[in-house]
């Protein structure tokens, strides 16, 4: 077998993935400390206040990273969900499953920091936007995802149905991104051109904090991944012996009842 | 318009629903375990009441 395959499945068996994400979470942990609370301070007391925005720009520093987490998870939930359903990987298929809260969760934060944003820029917390609405569409898509993971039992079927229910849903993906040039929208176009710094049409002073809470929420989702991956390997494998070594070793042997 | 309240209000969503993402999977796993262990007491349990019994040392769950 060819060795990266080899390292695939060896890493994908869930002993060896409970081994490996226990050693790579506190780093995860520190590395969201390191660039998010930066980012934070920089947002809230050293940006200057926009222009035309004035203070309430400093929601940007949460509303940009958080929209860019919310498309970026659902990719990874497809991508990862699509490995789950062609070769039955069994960690592709638990990694789909705890994606999708995390996706959700960062699709919430975009939409209520957007209203709040709205309020004071536009005059009102909501208007039918074609941003907007796409948005809103992905939070029903990641609803909809963890609604069929909990109702069907069998979590190697409900892993396949969420699967397919992602990757119908990554056709929402180029429309929100593309939604502020195909439509006349209220929703502002694009400032930060990555591959482009020198169309990027926003200052460095307001750049710095950005793109440090964009990498502070990578890490966390990283973090929040593995932690609840951890979990529901946990549960899944509850039966198998290296679990009760494993709770056996944490409670310690006395605690249940049992000498060694 | 006063913006504090709208930054505010935006900072403590995004602290509250990060914070609740974090726990959720802690709480999980606390449960977890702690059903676990009682799952192998009450095997332990059984296995001290009748060793010879082979029902009693079945690993699956109940």
């Amino acid at each position: 077998m060819h060795p990266l395959l080899l390292w695939f499945h060896k890493t994908g068996s869930p002993p060896e993935f409970y081994r490996l994400s226990g050693k790579f979470l506190p780093w995860l942990i520190a590395l969201t400390a390191l660039t998010g609370l930066p980012g934070l301070y920089l947002g809230l007391f050293e940006a200057p206040a926009d222009y035309l925005q004035r203070e309430s720009v400093r929601i940007m520093y949460i509303h940009v990273p958080s929209a860019w987490m919310s498309m970026f998870i659902f990719a990874f939930m497809a991508v990862v969900g699509a490995v789950g359903l062609i070769w039955r990987v069994k960690i592709a298929e638990v990694l789909a499953r705890c994606a999708a809260p995390i996706g959700a969760t960062f699709t919430a934060i975009t939409l209520i920091t957007g209203s709040l944003w709205g309020k004071p820029t536009w005059g009102t917390y909501w208007v039918w936007d074609a941003r907007l609405t796409s948005e809103l569409v992905l939070l029903f898509l990641y609803f909809g995802v963890m609604a069929l993971h909990n109702a069907i039992e069998d979590p190697r079927r409900a892993a396949r149905a969420a699967a397919i229910l992602a990757l119908v849903g990554l056709i929402n993906l180029p429309v929100i991104h593309y939604s502020v040039e195909w439509w006349n929208t209220l929703h502002q176009g694009q400032s930060i051109r990555l591959f482009a710094s020198d169309k990027s049409s926003i200052d460095p002073s307001m750049l710095t904090p950005l793109i440090l809470m964009a990498f502070a929420t990578k890490f966390w989702f990283g973090a929040s991944l593995l932690s609840r991956a951890r979990v529901q390997v946990l549960e899944q494998e509850s039966g198998k012996d290296w679990v009760r070594q494993l709770v056996r070793k944490e409670l310690g042997t006395d605690d249940l009842g049992k000498t060694p | 318009m006063n913006h504090f309240p709208f930054i505010l209000g935006s900072y403590a969503v995004f602290v509250v629903l990060l914070l609740i993402d974090a726990l959720s999977p802690w709480f999980a796993r606390r449960t977890l375990v702690r059903e676990l262990a009682q799952r192998l007491k009450r095997e332990n349990r059984r296995a001290a009441q009748s060793p010879t019994d082979p029902e009693s040392s079945s690993t699956t769950s109940p």
